[in-house]
């Protein structure tokens, strides 16, 4: 069971706190008698095992997605966004970013196309604005479904583990989804973009008169203080009878989708970082479904946002109380282009983020944005 | 059967927001009432052992958490300040509290409401009923005391608190939050 109400910011970083607290303790407490462990302690713990996985095979990895409202622990981010340290390199150096990644690849038969291995790879990847893109690859390892599956990769198309590519590209401009043109801001418009969350909102909208008049018709936007030209298309929709005319559902999706990829961006002044976290509080769909571990095993609280479009669930891991993404999920909800309901299209923990002056990898540190 | 972090965890979800109205509208203090939730279920960790019902059924277990509020409470009242035992055990601090999160608890508990309602009360009723209230309910004094403090008798006082309650109860009794289990 779920809260019906919104606990304050406080309360919602501390059950995260309590979460991790709680875990750390019974995993000592579990160290500490691991010495008498008996035989059927030991059993009990397999047949766990066992059961685990045969739920897991069952649902192919679907998870229980009882959701409540996500407003809480992301004003808490929000907050908390404020107080962590911005990564904003010269436009000399670059932001270099370390994720790990795990890719479900399919395979084309006659009959169909279905899932048949899945990679795990950590990528290092480097942007500068001035001295272009770097891209490192490594495949940690390849996991299959059934011996068939490895022998029919390994004939067509696959990749060994530790097979790695690189890539170079070309000098990006700062990619944010908030108004620019095609995503691109300078330097200067990045540092001018605001932290109101309605602000921000209208601009990954595009400002267009139907989606503006759809984010003054969401609770969490009037309450606020809309802006004139908001106010002015909301009254003057309601009056002519010009409301959107869909339910609401892809100016939502827009925002969301487009706030997941500015958040993939490390180059976020605090403020905005922290507009941005308001402004998924605000889009309707955005549900809290419970604590959960990245790929990296790090516990956050996970937000998702149900894409009808293109069924499947988009799901973003953060720490509440340092406002750091740690991960990323995009899981199907339907059978879909071969991979049955429940697989992850996409599943990615955030390691490591860093300023440097070349394309070296820094020394591990703690994970600032 | 034991509780673990999970269990823990499932009835924070469902029962801080009611353990905290509970807080609230007995402390009528936001930050203390925050404290307390904190401090009840670090506690209700710490002594999950000895939790003797079912864990699947919600009800044992808000129960047994509810007993550990109430527990919390009274050393609250008792000393004036809020245990943080199980929370130093455990390596946890809660953020500081910002004013979102005051406005929130104020909202969510309706503790302007409430304090106006406890103001109205005290206006409604005498002084000297007033005065007996407060060396009884507020100073913690025994009746003969109190009797001995106005230069009344020990009947009289009884009576004075007892009308000064009953006007309290009747000014309050409206408000939507009223203190209970499930408040």
């Amino acid at each position: 069971m779920l809260p019906e109400v919104d606990l304050p910011p406080v309360l919602c970083s501390f059950e995260l706190k309590l979460a991790n607290a709680m875990r750390v303790a019974e995993s000592r407490a579990g160290a500490r008698g691991r010495p008498r462990t008996s035989l059927a302690a030991a059993l009990c713990v397999g047949l766990t095992a066992v059961a685990v996985l045969a739920f897991l095979f069952a649902t192919n990895g679907a998870q229980e997605t009882s959701s409540a409202s996500a407003a809480p622990l992301l004003r808490a981010a929000a907050v908390a966004a404020l107080r962590a340290p911005s990564l904003l390199p010269r436009e000399n150096q670059y932001i270099y970013v370390r994720e790990i990644g795990r890719v479900p690849a399919g395979m084309s038969t006659r009959q169909s196309v279905s899932l048949t291995a899945v990679e795990k790879v950590v990528t290092d990847r480097w942007y500068s604005v001035r001295r272009g893109s770097l891209e490192r690859a490594r495949i940690l390892s390849v996991a299959f479904a059934s011996p068939l599956d490895a022998r029919l990769w390994r004939e067509n198309h696959g990749q060994e583990p530790g097979a790695a590519h690189s890539f170079r590209g070309p000098a990006p401009r700062w990619y944010v989804f908030i108004g620019g043109r095609n995503g691109e801001l300078s330097r200067r418009q990045l540092l001018a973009l605001p932290g109101d969350p309605r602000n921000l909102l209208e601009r990954t909208l595009g400002g267009s008169p139907a989606a503006l008049a759809w984010l003054s018709s969401l609770p969490g936007f009037t309450a606020g203080h809309p802006s004139t030209q908001t106010t002015y298309t909301y009254s003057y929709s309601t009056v002519t009878g010009r409301l959107p005319a869909n339910d609401g559902f892809a100016y939502a999706l827009t925002a969301f989708s487009s706030i997941e990829q500015d958040f993939r961006q490390v180059t976020l002044p605090a403020r905005v970082r922290s507009g941005l976290y308001r402004a998924l509080a605000i889009i309707p769909g955005v549900r809290y479904a419970g604590m959960r571990r990245d790929l990296a095993g790090r516990l956050g609280a996970e937000i998702i946002f149900n894409d009808r479009a293109h069924e499947v669930r988009d799901e973003l891991i953060f720490d509440p109380a340092t406002s750091a993404l740690l991960g990323e999920r995009q899981v199907t909800t339907h059978y879909n282009v071969g991979f049955p309901a429940g697989t992850p299209l996409e599943d990615v923990a955030f390691l490591n983020e860093a300023v440097t002056d070349g394309t070296h990898i820094p020394h591990a540190s703690p994970r600032i944005h | 059967m034991p509780l673990d972090a999970d269990d823990i965890t499932r009835l924070y979800r469902s029962h801080a927001p009611g353990l905290l109205r509970f807080f609230a509208h007995r402390t009528l203090q936001a930050e203390v009432a925050v404290d307390l939730v904190a401090e009840s279920f670090a506690q209700a960790f710490a002594h999950r052992g000895q939790f003797r019902g079912r864990a699947e059924v919600d009800a044992d277990a808000a129960a047994w958490l509810y007993g550990i509020a109430r527990h919390q409470l009274g050393k609250y009242f008792r000393r004036g300040v809020v245990e943080r035992r199980a929370l130093a055990r455990l390596g946890l601090e809660r953020d500081a509290m910002t004013e979102a999160d005051f406005e929130r608890v104020e909202e969510m508990c309706g503790l302007d409401e409430k304090r106006d309602a406890i103001e109205r009360g005290l206006a409604g009723m005498s002084k000297p009923q007033r005065d007996a209230l407060a060396l009884r309910i507020v100073e913690e004094r025994s009746y003969p005391d109190v009797a001995r403090l106005l230069g009344i008798s020990e009947q009289t006082a009884r009576t004075r608190v007892s009308r000064a309650l009953r006007v309290l109860a009747k000014s309050t009794e409206q408000l939507s939050g009223s203190p209970g289990i499930a408040a």
